[in-house]
């Protein structure tokens, strides 16, 4: 009787020792994936601003009917047509709506050049990084605080890699170029977020509703 | 696949009970098979119930009414965080996104109990279990996921109960509190914390 109570005992540990084991030697296998389908709807959107710049002091501004354009294929260095012009018309209506005024190249220098930049295709590269190199492995907005007491200060232009469509809308201060000696970033939206593979309006879609959204957050642009 | 846990559990109660009224219950030991359910508390990050959870435990009796045995659970949380623009506190810079946020945790630790007199087919106790804890936290954005895990100290204590169907066989259910310390600077989370609520089944090894 005893040696039968000994061996049940033991089983039974034994069991729950192995399951145990499994369990520990699993770590993080137990995890339930979660469901991310709706984050993909929207692409997410960071603007950052020149803390030293005074945008009431800007009254007028230039964007180009095409878009740039980085993609996989040497030849789509520019877009253009309708879905370029949904694009840049946002720009536009946003910009009109904080209170500037379009200035046609015709008629000389605006006080503020934008351009946007849409980078699609492209198996991990991109421009325009900078300041949300360091995001990808700190969530917002808390760790914002750390991580740029470094000193960093404006981003400009450079190279990163992305596996996914990013666009980028930079506003440049043309106004003061000759005090500056050079061209100021002012403002930047880096909109970025999955691209469908196989319908370009989609995209086109994504992206008018982020810079709609860029401009929104931004409450500080204003005549 | 509830309804034959509970179809189980009805049979067992029905074998069980004839032998249970005749026999004195005996524990020796025992190993008991749980779902857990939990609710996180004090944590910005997430507050929504997580039904994906589960334990494993086995205990042994050094004295009529009281036991020491080794414990695991695990639990998945998570919560959607809807569209929300975050501001740098200087203002020079917003990030628009939704997430989701996700905390797994899984506590290992090494517990004991202490048994309390309820009758020939119900058995109340209370105990703790002292550990660590892995845990990963997890920020998923548009097609991306910032993660961080780490380990921490646990301690559970808990108050529970058993009842029988049969001298090997009975229901297991306890309620209790799981604090650790792991950490995440980035998300700001100095501390982990649930409440835990088990029901399964216990097997006795006597």
């Amino acid at each position: 009787m005893s040696k039968i109570k000994n061996m049940k005992s033991k089983t039974l540990f034994i069991v729950t020792f192995v399951l145990g084991v499994a369990f520990l030697a699993s770590l993080g296998a137990c995890r339930k994936e979660p469901n991310t389908e709706d984050l993909k709807l929207e692409q997410v959107v960071a603007t950052d601003r020149d803390l030293a710049a005074n945008f009431s002091d800007y009254a007028t501004f230039f964007i180009s009917d095409t878009v740039s354009v980085v993609a996989s294929a040497s030849t789509d260095s520019i877009l253009t047509g309708p879905m370029a012009l949904q694009m840049v018309n946002a720009v536009k209506i946003n910009m009109t709506n904080k209170g500037y005024t379009f200035r046609p190249r015709a008629q000389g220098l605006p006080d503020l050049g934008l351009r946007l930049t849409v980078i699609k295709d492209i198996t991990r590269t991109a421009v325009c990084g900078g300041w949300w190199d360091g995001w990808w492995g700190y969530y917002p907005p808390w760790y914002w605080g750390c991580y740029y007491c470094g000193g960093y200060y404006y981003p400009w232009c450079t190279t990163y890699t992305y596996t996914i469509g990013t666009s980028t809308l930079y506003m440049f201060d043309i106004k003061n170029q000759g005090t500056n000696h050079n061209i100021r970033a002012l403002w930047g939206a880096t909109m970025f977020g999955v691209f469908s593979t196989t319908n370009n309006q989609t995209n086109a879609d994504l992206t008018t509703t982020a810079i709609n959204q860029a401009f929104a957050q931004s409450t500080y642009l204003k005549k | 696949m509830k309804k034959l846990i509970i179809l189980i559990y009805i049979c067992a109660a029905c074998l069980g009970s004839t032998n249970a009224q005749t026999t004195p219950w005996r524990l020796d030991n025992f190993a008991t098979f749980n779902w857990q359910i939990a609710t996180p508390l004090s944590t910005n990050y997430l507050k929504e119930t997580s039904l994906a959870g589960g334990n494993l435990e086995y205990r042994r009796f050094i004295k009529p009414n009281m036991s020491v045995g080794i414990g695991f659970s695990w639990n998945s949380f998570e919560q959607y965080v809807p569209p929300t623009v975050y501001d740098k506190p200087d203002g020079s810079r917003q990030i628009y996104t939704d997430f989701v946020h996700q905390v797994y945790t899984l506590p290992m630790y090494l517990n004991a109990h202490y048994y309390f007199k309820g009758g020939d087919k119900m058995k109340p106790y209370a105990g703790i279990g002292l550990g660590a804890q892995y845990s990963e936290q997890s920020a998923y954005y548009n097609i991306f996921v910032s993660e961080e895990d780490n380990w921490g100290f646990v301690a559970r204590p808990e108050a529970g109960l058993l009842y029988r169907f049969s001298n090997y066989f009975g229901l297991h259910a306890n309620v209790g509190f799981n604090y650790a310390t792991n950490k995440n600077e980035a998300l700001k989370i100095d501390e982990l914390k649930h409440v835990y609520y088990n029901i399964g089944i216990f097997w006795n090894g006597y």
